[in-house]
């Protein structure tokens, strides 16, 4: 009797959870599909999904070809990179965020909680203005790779002052996150200034947007993204206790510091990869964790998934209006995100009245 | 007591002779300040609608603007320049001067440093610029251009004329300029087909130029249409799929800006649908001076003659024409001289000719092809006259490091080539290098195509920092976080 009620309950939970990724699933295929379908040169839906299909393998026979060559490099070598790297970008920032929030019992914490963001834009201003390597890998892969070195180093650096013994106290954590982060902004401030003109392009990238989007680049961030994700929901049960309070999780079995260590550094790399490909695109990380929470509830194991996929729609929806709004002006998308993101947010913020970790 | 008197007497006729020689000299130095002070103080009324009023002839004039500098420069006033700003580098006597390091906020104590007696600056914010209250306070006379289209750097020419008591130059200036602008605009006014143009100044991402910016009114007015025309701002960043769409039918790319240099063989690299635009498959993909199109002075008029040039070849091949009447009784005795100005610098000083006759010169846009292995610096000049024989004159052609730089011409291999017209190739003639002042010299005795050209150097690597350094950073990155995490773990 009793048993068969818990497993009632499971039963239930379970359908609800893949109710829940279902329609989110959807949401994001569709957002994708009208991504890939809206942009200056008008090809109609059913066609640009017909030259996608085109690209798989196996499936590629059965698509008769009636499209141009011009239309199929647009879908294929502009906008399917660019909606790509949203998605991943949009996963990468979320689920960064959930742990980031989760590990700092703080609902302020988000990606770029330990100064990946003035990491990666130090290491991109320093390619820019040094052009470091711009011949041996060129401008395009350049400032990526230098954005990605830099923001590693600084979560290192932070993870590195916060230490004390085998300890990683939360609070140190943060304020040495945050000192770093304010050091480097500096750092960038100064370049700026000393370079002029040459470092727009920096400024541009530090707005955050996709327009830098290529294939090249996915092939790391994809491979690392999708690796993250899995060994942050390895974690969703720990995370869950450790909501709780670092003593209790100890006393309930966690290793917690272990957990903490794993956890933060794959964040942070997660982050890193994003922000080479975007630039910083701010809100995501933050919020999307939030609206997430208010609308599946705090168990990480839903959490996680569904912050991935409704990171990854936001985002890809943003971007699009970002560069269809203002024809021929493509806006960065971090201005975007947030300006649609932070009302939605408010809005949710009053109604459900409080705000939980 | 007869010396005594004698010194008596003669005092006042002494004295009475300073005085005379003492007026004389003073009436001299008025007679020579005269015409420097003539019209001081002037007032006039700059282009904030600001009543400006200059006490005496400015000799220490300060420019904040390139546009600003090279206007005053065409004025014929370099020596009385004390201060430029740091993107000033036209003409190249500039590089002389004192630099004023912030062109957007600068900087009053700089100023005040050079003790000017004139200060001319650039308004990048219009009317309520709180950069001209901040220079006021100075107490030094202020003029504040803000030009936005051809008329108004006419305009400021005459303002800085008028304040600077170079009315008459400006004056000649000016009517050249717009004569010069006028038949520009006279041939493109009623061409049926307009070239579609995209106009690059950044990749990537992409930055292009929308209404308001000067590259934007060069193409409407060199018979062109901007392919970015629509757009809400001057400066613009699209996705590239606005540029394959509009597909332009000529892509113009930008010259001189640092870390970018982006030329046909480059952009068909980028794929993505570049090479199906028109302006790629047919090879249209040209380079303008970012100094000729950006900068509201003389020269934005060389930059719209060449935009034309690249618009419309049909109709403007020919840039520029200069004409000198040779006469043989004159020049038994000395030479005769003729300079050329606008869009190439070059002198031409006539040593012998058999007959009376006029020697045309015309600036050509295109020209014989240039073998692969040589540079063009400049334009084509071709040189004609009714009666050749017995001609023989020097041919000086001035170039600018930048320029060299940008096409990647070394300087010792500079030389004035000429057309040979029964061998159909460009040969060189015997020149003379001057570094110091950047000229070429020859001496020619026949006549043909001429153009200034360099051997191009082997690409030289754009990174003055190479791989290892970025491989030093790393490790010393690394190695601080080695360090740190050892004490940490020490604790």
């Amino acid at each position: 009797m009793e048993s068969s009620r818990v497993e009632i309950a499971y039963l239930k939970r379970f359908a609800k959870w893949s109710l829940i990724l279902a329609v989110l699933s959807v949401i994001l295929l569709f957002s994708m599909g009208v991504a890939t379908a809206i942009g200056p040169m008008s090809i109609p839906f059913d066609k640009a999904l017909k030259i996608i299909l085109h690209q798989i393998p196996l499936i590629d026979n059965f698509v008769p070809v009636d499209w141009g060559s011009l239309e199929e490099s647009v879908i294929v070598q502009l906008r399917l990179p660019r909606v790509l790297s949203a998605v991943v970008v949009g996963v990468a920032l979320s689920i960064a965020g959930v742990a980031f929030q989760c590990l700092f019992r703080n609902p302020m914490a988000d990606p770029y909680v330990l100064g990946v963001a003035s990491g990666a834009g130090f290491g991109a201003a320093l390619a820019m203005i040094l052009r470091l390597g711009f011949s041996v890998f060129g401008a395009v892969y350049a400032i990526p790779l230098m954005a990605s070195i830099g923001a590693i180093s600084t979560v290192f650096l932070v993870y590195g002052i916060a230490r004390t013994g085998t300890e990683l106290p939360v609070l140190r954590l943060l304020l040495a996150g945050i000192a770093v982060s304010s050091f480097f902004s500096a750092l960038i401030s100064v370049m700026m200034a000393l370079a002029g003109e040459d470092l727009h392009v920096v400024y541009m990238w530090l707005l955050g947007g996709f327009s830098l989007s290529r294939w090249e680049y996915l092939y790391v961030a994809v491979p690392t993204v999708i690796m993250g994700f899995i060994i942050l929901y390895a974690f969703a049960r720990d995370f869950n206790i450790i909501l709780l309070g670092e003593e209790q999780a100890k006393q309930l079995g966690v290793e917690v510091e272990k957990v903490k260590k794993s956890v933060l550094i794959i964040a942070s790399i997660i982050t890193a990869v994003a922000v080479s490909i975007s630039g910083i695109i701010g809100f995501i990380g933050l919020i999307v964790p939030h609206i997430m929470r208010i609308l599946v509830g705090p168990d990480h194991r839903i959490l996680l998934p569904s912050s991935a996929l409704a990171g990854a729609s936001i985002l890809v929806l943003c971007d699009t209006v970002a560069r269809s709004i203002i024809r021929p002006i493509a806006l960065p998308t971090g201005i975007i995100t947030t300006m649609l993101g932070c009302p939605f947010f408010i809005y949710l913020l009053k109604r459900s009245g409080k705000i939980r970790i | 007591m007869m010396k005594l008197k004698l010194f008596r007497d003669a005092r006042p006729t002494k004295a009475l002779g300073i005085l005379t020689a003492l007026t004389i000299l003073a009436g001299l130095f008025a007679f020579r300040n005269a015409p420097v002070n003539a019209g001081f103080p002037v007032t006039v009324i700059d282009d904030l609608g600001r009543t400006v009023t200059i006490p005496n002839a400015p000799t220490r004039i300060v420019c904040v603007s390139p546009g600003v500098t090279e206007i005053v420069y065409a004025l014929g006033l370099g020596d009385k320049v004390v201060g430029v700003d740091i993107y000033s580098d036209y003409p190249p006597e500039v590089i002389s001067k004192r630099r004023i390091r912030d062109i957007y906020t600068p900087d009053p104590d700089e100023i005040a440093a050079l003790n000017p007696d004139l200060v001319i600056i650039y308004s990048f914010f219009g009317p309520g610029d709180p950069n001209v209250e901040n220079l006021e306070r100075l107490g030094v006379p202020l003029i504040v251009t803000c030009p936005t289209s051809f008329d108004d750097v006419f305009r400021d020419i005459l303002l800085i004329g008028n304040a600077t008591g170079r009315r008459v130059e400006a004056g000649a200036l000016t009517n050249t300029l717009k004569e010069r602008v006028k038949r520009v605009r006279d041939l493109t006014c009623n061409v049926t087909k307009k070239p579609k143009v995209y106009f690059e100044i950044w990749y990537p991402p992409i930055y292009t130029v929308g209404p308001g910016s000067w590259p934007h009114h060069l193409i409407e007015i060199a018979g062109g249409i901007n392919i970015f025309g629509n757009a809400s701002t001057s400066w613009v960043n699209p996705v590239e799929e606005e540029v394959i769409v509009a597909k332009p039918d000529i892509i113009i790319t930008i010259r001189g800006m640092p870390g970018y240099h982006e030329t046909l063989e480059t952009i068909k690299m980028r794929g993505a649908g570049w090479e199906e635009i028109p302006a790629i498959k047919n090879g249209k993909v040209y380079s303008l001076d970012e100094s000729l199109v950006g900068r509201p002075g003389p020269r934005l008029v060389d930059g719209l003659e060449i935009m034309a040039g690249i618009l419309h070849p049909e109709l403007f091949n020919v840039a520029a024409t200069w004409t000198l009447d040779l006469n043989t009784a004159e020049l038994r005795f000395s030479t005769q001289k003729l300079t050329l100005q606008a869009l190439v610098r070059a002198d031409i000083e006539v040593l012998k000719a058999a007959n009376n006759g006029s020697l045309v010169v015309s600036a050509l846009l295109s020209g014989p092809e240039v073998p692969k292995t040589l540079k063009l610096v400049g334009k084509y000049l071709k040189i004609e006259c009714g009666v050749p024989s017995g001609l023989v004159f020097t041919l000086k052609v001035y170039y600018s490091k930048s320029e060299l730089n940008n096409l990647g011409v070394s300087e010792e291999s500079l030389k004035i080539y000429y057309w040979s017209e029964e061998r159909a190739e460009w040969l060189p003639l015997e020149s003379i290098v001057n570094r110091d002042e950047g000229y070429v010299k020859a001496v020619v005795d026949h006549l043909t195509y001429f153009a200034l050209m360099g051997e191009a150097q082997p690409n030289v690597l754009e990174t003055p920092i190479p791989l290892w350094v970025v491989l030093i950073v790393v490790g010393v990155l690394s190695l601080i976080c080695v360090v740190i995490y050892i004490a940490a773990r020490k604790h």
